[in-house]
């Protein structure tokens, strides 16, 4: 069986790739009920750790799913939209080395030094456009950041666009901002508060204009 | 700001810069694929990645590696194999 930190969330939730809204919320439902906090059949299974963290991938793996801008982006970037085994096949092929030997996060991560983002501008606004060019410049993509910070590749996404309407309350964003700053060797005493401002100062019931940004500028 | 000269890194910020095309753009890449006009139809968000990775890289170095276009296919391209496309 995998870990659960390998699994996708369509076997998180023991649903088909290509899986409706129907058969989606059933699925959430029942993994719900069957990992429940009272559920006794999991008492002599599963640590209370072990059960907190299953029931928090299975409402992440609902979230993304259910909302079909997040789910797009999720497939395509795991490759999971109903393909077929010919399909998968040619991937595979043309994938050759890249498939075979993907550059593992962790390492990835390990060997960024010396980064000069803050000489780069001492008035830095700690936006969602600069954490993005920050990463970029580091040369590491946003699911690699995922792999290392364990934070959903959309909530990434989210925070470098800024669309504080899609993102959950501001005390996971803190920490969601802190765990990238970190991931990328920046300094989150400075990041944090920097990013936090912009997230207050937005009001709340008018979500930010949403605007096509490609590296920091309208496009 | 020094620029890159170590071309392992230099590909790495290519790779980078060319899947926040596809993490920020998936629908575009996606259609892209489906109809093999995925670089028309992505060329203003190529040319800026592009600019992006060339200012950010020793430009004898951009000269004479081709980091940019490897990972346009590598990222872009390989990276799509599972949508259906006459392309394969």
């Amino acid at each position: 069986m995998k870990a659960l930190a390998e699994m996708t969330h369509y076997e998180v939730l023991e649903v088909a790739p290509d899986a409706g809204p129907e058969e989606l919320e059933r699925a959430y439902r029942l993994a719900r009920a069957a990992y429940a906090e009272e559920s006794m059949a999991l008492y002599s299974v599963f640590s209370e750790d072990d059960s907190s963290e299953l029931r928090q991938r299975i409402e992440l793996a609902y979230r993304v799913l259910a909302d079909s801008v997040q789910r797009g982006a999720y497939d395509l970037s795991h490759g999971s939209a109903g393909a077929g085994s010919d399909e998968i096949d040619i991937a595979l092929d043309l994938a050759g080395d890249d498939a075979a030997a993907p550059q593992d996060p962790f390492e990835l991560v390990g060997e960024i030094s010396g980064f000069d983002g803050f000489e780069e501008d001492s008035e830095q606004s700690f936006d969602g456009a600069w954490l993005r060019r920050c990463r970029l410049r580091c040369g590491v993509e946003i699911d690699q950041v995922a792999a290392v910070t364990k934070i959903n590749p959309s909530y990434l996404r989210f925070i470098e666009e800024e669309r504080f309407d899609r993102l959950p309350a501001a005390v996971y964003v803190r920490g969601f901002v802190g765990a990238y700053a970190r991931c990328l060797g920046l300094d989150p005493g400075r990041v944090v508060p920097g990013y936090m401002k912009r997230l207050k100062e937005t009001p709340k019931r008018e979500p930010r204009k949403q605007q096509r940004r490609w590296l920091g500028r309208p496009v | 700001m020094s620029r890159i000269t170590d071309p392992r890194r230099a590909e790495r910020l290519a790779r980078a810069v060319v899947s926040d095309v596809m993490t920020y753009h998936p629908e575009s890449v996606r259609a892209g694929i489906e109809a093999d006009d995925l670089f028309d139809r992505l060329r203003p968000e190529l040319e800026e990645a592009r600019t992006f990775f060339e200012g950010r890289v020793d430009p004898e170095l951009v000269a004479r590696s081709n980091a940019f276009d490897l990972a346009l296919v590598d990222v872009l391209v390989y990276r799509s194999g599972r949508v259906r496309s006459r392309i394969w």
